[in-house]
């Protein structure tokens, strides 16, 4: 059937879509497009029938989809594919293979779907996630503040059995007060991720805050926390929430797994093109078996020795993350026994 | 002398009601006050020697508060413990580095806040505010 008999009697119907589809040939000429596909790619009236789609359709990233799922003879799938004309539209593609009757490619069906839409509600889901965290931190933080009080004696003296039971409460609620911390730091992370927010950033002013809100948690362990801090240092592109997460979490392991009475040493230099972070503490070390895993997520040492650490495995990860998008590395030496030293290196471009 | 006065202004009513039995059992008298509104009308009505003040309020957050009260000749002598949660105390800290010598008396302590952590920090607050004085 010619082409344009084709179009015409499909017309109507294709053209009421609110998706766009664009049909090729096995050798990847266009041979359809709805309304939609044509507003969407900025295809010229009927002058692209017939035309190869790397003539006509401007962006390459959807062009070399096409030209993947044809040769390779297997449909594909992604998402946001950027226009580069109207580059506020985000499309997701799906290219179909066509196959006769005998199994030979006939050609391709891309369905053009606008994620505008779905961004937006992806927008919403993660804020969602965010207030409702940040929802079940108040009581979270009155419940653990009332145990406190209790336990205290503040309202009477308590017996044993009602002792035993009160701080399991308390230790189940620092428990869930840590979870949602951290699921808020992941928050944080999976939209710096994308590095939706980037400012230049004054490391030392960042380690300065953390160390401000860590050091009543090291006074109480009498752990000794150190800081030193090279002067006129470069600022650093990046994401504010996300380097703040990377210092309180490693400064806080380091903490968390140094008995009392040791040592927890923060460095900031700049060493080369790289702002060099160290944090070594005289903690009770990481096995080998363990430190392989240590940066995945939930990940925890589970024995004897740390069953009595509160955390959610999670501080590693958010700090892995942090570190990968802003083109970091992170290293670890440890020693049971001894302690552990992480060494974040960043860009300073 | 006579016992010494704390407004406490934040919105979480468990929290309000535990933080005064610890206050008041260390012989503070404890005013409280449950948004920024009436936050700021209670430090007129009760003349408090200090302000607990929690960063996140409906309408009037804790930092416009906090930023009214040291603005004002009458109170911004008043020491300000700002109440924030983790991670935000990190941006909490503009005033203490912003405002130099008014915000000396100030302090923040992030929520989930232990009874001798807090208690400590107002205890030091009225220290430096007493030895400002002499």
């Amino acid at each position: 059937m010619p082409h344009r008999i084709i179009k015409e009697s499909l017309n109507p119907i294709l053209d009421s879509l609110a998706d766009g589809i664009l049909v090729t040939d096995a050798k990847g000429n266009i041979i359809l497009y709805n309304q939609k596909a044509e507003t969407m790619l900025g295809l010229r009236g009927a002058d692209a029938l017939g035309q190869q789609i790397q003539d006509h359709i401007k962006n390459e990233a959807l062009v070399r989809l096409i030209n993947k799922a044809l040769s390779l003879n297997v449909p594909y799938h992604t998402e946001d594919v950027c226009l580069i004309d109207s580059g506020d539209i985000k499309l997701r593609s799906h290219v179909s293979l066509v196959r006769d009757g005998t199994g030979q490619l006939n050609g391709s069906v891309t369905l053009l779907h606008d994620v505008a839409q779905l961004s937006a509600i992806d927008k919403v889901k993660s804020n969602f996630l965010s207030m409702v965290s940040h929802q079940l931190k108040s009581p979270l933080s009155s419940t653990l503040l009332q145990t406190s009080i209790l336990l205290d004696g503040i309202t009477g003296e308590l017996n044993d059995k009602q002792r035993d039971l009160i701080q399991k409460i308390k230790a189940k609620t620092k428990g869930m007060t840590d979870l949602v911390n951290d699921i808020l730091d992941v928050c944080y992370i999976e939209e710096g991720g994308s590095m939706t927010q980037i400012e230049p950033l004054n490391l030392s002013e960042i380690l300065e805050r953390t160390i401000d809100v860590v050091q009543p948690q090291a006074r109480d362990k009498n752990i000794s926390l150190q800081v030193a801090a090279e002067d006129n240092l470069p600022l650093i592109s990046g994401n504010k929430s996300s380097i703040e997460a990377m210092f309180l979490n490693l400064i806080m392991n380091a903490i968390k797994y140094t008995l009392s009475g040791g040592q927890v040493n923060v460095g900031l230099r700049k060493d080369r093109e790289y702002l060099e972070v160290k944090v070594s503490d005289t903690g009770i070390g990481i096995e080998d078996k363990d430190i392989l895993r240590i940066f995945e997520k939930f990940y925890r040492e589970r024995s004897e020795r740390t069953k009595h650490i509160s955390g959610t495995g999670l501080g590693l990860s958010i700090v892995k993350g942090a570190v990968d998008a802003h083109h970091g590395s992170i290293y670890v030496e440890s020693e049971v026994g001894k302690g552990t030293t992480f060494t974040v290196l960043l860009p300073v471009r | 002398m006579g016992r010494k006065k704390i407004l406490l202004i934040d919105d979480d009513i468990d929290f309000v009601e535990a933080t005064k039995i610890i206050l008041e059992s260390k012989s503070y008298d404890v005013a409280v006050a449950h948004d920024g509104k009436e936050g700021l009308k209670k430090v007129n009505t009760e003349r408090p020697n200090l302000i607990i003040l929690d960063v996140m309020m409906p309408e009037i957050d804790g930092y416009e508060v906090c930023a009214k009260l040291k603005s004002d000749p009458q109170y911004e002598h008043i020491p300000v413990l700002l109440l924030t949660a983790v991670g935000e105390a990190i941006s909490s800290t503009k005033y203490t580095l912003e405002m130099g010598m008014k915000l000396e008396a100030d302090d923040y302590i992030p929520k989930p806040v232990e009874p001798a952590a807090l208690v400590e920090r107002v205890e030091n607050l009225f220290r430096i505010s007493t030895e400002k004085n002499l």
